[in-house]
């Protein structure tokens, strides 16, 4: 079952929301990316369509399947909510009938190619939101406050 | 040669060398051990493989596969990167076990002494695979293909093998042809140009282009005959594309002088010249490849190798070469190390034009001269691969040619990837 919920699915699958993936690449510098075309599969898991073949997102995600390494998915919806999914690579499609169905689909609708289908597999999500985190941390540590905020 | 039972406390397993070499992924270390090794099926896994659906490889004539029933082409990884396995273990001389697929959870996994290793699928055939050119015989008569790579082979004979002694000793190719009595014949170009249109209706399924065929030593100077069969070859594949441009293509061929680079380049569209020096030491390659070291030799065959750069450009030259057959008895290297020093020294001077180095694992085929042989440990291929990533790396040289998706052979270019 996956990790994440039918709102956050809904939310996740919304042309509306920014979605972006950030992956290491070898050198050890992060790479981030933004992906409209994210999406959460029919088995629970995160995809997207790498439309460069040269992109470092490419590379990144292939460093880090190899190396059985995080990277993360950060979804901010249409409402300014704010998501942080923490997977991992689980496989890069090159070949194949669905691969040609999205190609033909990028072809045609966008003038587009297509490198890859990638599917992360979500571990775990938290949510970002800055309301949702402040009341967390007014709740869990209290005592995280600057002094002139807590006098009388 | 026997099976050596002892085999395995002889030599670093699978797990030892990934930790052995922790900047090396685990998946390309397996990649290079199957083809080491070798991979045979399970009757689970067998029939797993639909013919209708699957590419399986059943033709005799490919030269690498006497084996008629019907095995995949090839395996697909989790990575996006393909792994040739068109190839019989051979149980005769094998001394090593090979590698099994099987079938666990209604999944097709790698594995070795029952553990799963890693999940794969088998290639999926393309459209015309089931299509016919307009003379009735099948497409598949004509052009070939990888998952993302229509491949178009010239000619299967080899003139190398014209001379006793002369074809080169781990190639199959053309004593399986001879074994199996087929006459000398040229592909013919109106139906390769008519099974390639049919190839190009799949929207998404290729990338690019793979010529190659047998040497052909005949013409005016050396090579012309075969310089003159590629050229209408391709010029024929090149007039299904934009008028006077370049299209994604590799051609495999042998070593041609300056003059015949010149028409190369100039009279098609190819983007890619490959030609293979196969051994990197002047001695084992006088040896191994007693034909090309006649006609042509080593030094002549590496100095075009490196002109073909101002013809093509850095980046859009590479060569084949069949690792670890320089380990071959009696007159190879003495040990490993000595082999590792030599040929790494010696690839430098090559990969330094911008040349990539398109190294296959070197394994003793039914057929071969060396079938009786035994190749080098893992250890050793995953080294050398290491350093060559080194160099390509320091060097520059172009990626996206035989690589881990047009191709599926030379695993050491996968490293390219990151």
């Amino acid at each position: 079952m996956s990790v994440i919920e039918e709102k956050l699915k809904q939310d996740i699958n919304s042309p509306a929301s920014l979605k972006s993936v950030t992956a290491v690449l070898k050198s050890g510098i992060p790479h981030t990316v933004y992906k409209s075309s994210l999406h959460v599969d029919e088995d629970g898991n995160l995809a997207f369509f790498d439309i460069l073949e040269s992109s470092k997102i490419n590379e990144a995600l292939v460093y880090s399947i190899w190396f059985d390494r995080y990277v993360t998915v950060n979804i901010l919806t249409e409402d300014k909510r704010s998501f942080e999914i923490i997977g991992k690579p689980k496989e890069s499609i090159t070949q194949g009938k669905q691969f040609e169905e999205v190609y033909k689909d990028l072809k045609h609708t966008k003038g587009n190619d297509l490198n890859a289908i990638w599917v992360i597999e979500p571990l775990e999500v938290r949510e970002e939101t800055f309301t949702v985190r402040k009341e967390q941390q007014e709740r869990d540590f209290p005592f995280l406050k600057h002094l002139d905020r807590a006098t009388k | 040669m026997a099976r050596d039972i002892e085999w395995r406390k002889k030599e670093l397993s699978l797990d030892e060398v990934a930790e052995k070499f922790p900047d090396v992924p685990k998946l390309l270390i397996l990649k290079i051990d199957v083809q080491r090794r070798g991979v045979i099926y399970t009757e689970a896994a067998q029939q797993k493989i639909d013919p209708e659906i699957h590419q399986v490889q059943s033709d005799g004539l490919q030269g690498f596969r006497i084996e008629k029933r019907y095995f995949p082409e090839g395996l697909i990884l989790k990575d996006g990167s393909y792994l040739i396995v068109s190839y019989d273990y051979d149980f005769d001389n094998q001394k090593r076990d090979p590698y099994v697929v099987d079938v666990i959870d209604d999944e097709i996994w790698i594995t070795d002494e029952g553990k799963p290793i890693t999940q794969v699928t088998y290639f999926v055939k393309p459209d015309y695979y089931n299509k016919k050119a307009s003379n009735g015989e099948p497409f598949t008569k004509y052009i070939s293909s990888r998952p993302q790579r229509i491949d178009v082979t010239l000619n299967q004979y080899c003139h190398f093998w014209d001379r006793p002694g002369g074809g080169c000793k781990y190639c199959p190719l053309t004593p399986n042809y001879l074994k199996q009595k087929l006459k000398e014949e040229r592909t013919n170009i109106k139906y390769v140009v008519e099974a390639v249109e049919e190839a190009l209706k799949q929207e998404g399924r290729f990338s690019g282009f793979m010529f190659t065929g047998g040497s052909i030593l005949s013409g005016a100077n050396i090579l012309d005959d075969e310089l003159d069969a590629y050229i209408e070859l391709i010029q024929a594949i090149g007039n299904l594309f934009e008028d006077g441009k370049k299209f994604p293509s590799q051609l495999i061929c042998s070593a041609f002088d300056e003059k015949q680079l010149e028409r190369l380049v100039n009279e098609i569209g190819l983007t890619h010249y490959t030609t293979d020096i196969e051994v990197l030491d002047k001695e084992k390659f006088a040896w191994i490849c007693e034909g090309k070291n006649h006609y042509i030799g080593y030094d002549e065959w590496k100095r075009r190798l490196i002109a073909s750069v101002d013809y093509f450009g850095k980046g859009n030259v590479s060569s084949g070469m069949v690792l670890g057959v320089e380990l071959a008895t009696p007159n190879g290297f003495p040990s490993e190390e000595e082999a590792f020093k030599v040929i790494t020294n010696e690839a430098e001077t090559i990969v330094e034009h911008g040349i990539s180095l398109a190294a296959n694992v070197w394994r003793p085929a039914p057929g071969s001269i060396f079938q009786k042989q035994y190749n080098p440990s893992l250890e050793y291929f995953v080294r050398v691969y290491q350093k060559f990533d080194e160099l390509h790396h320091k060097y520059g040289v172009g990626k996206y040619t035989d690589d881990y998706r047009r191709c599926g052979m030379h695993p050491g270019l996968d490293l390219l990837r990151v």
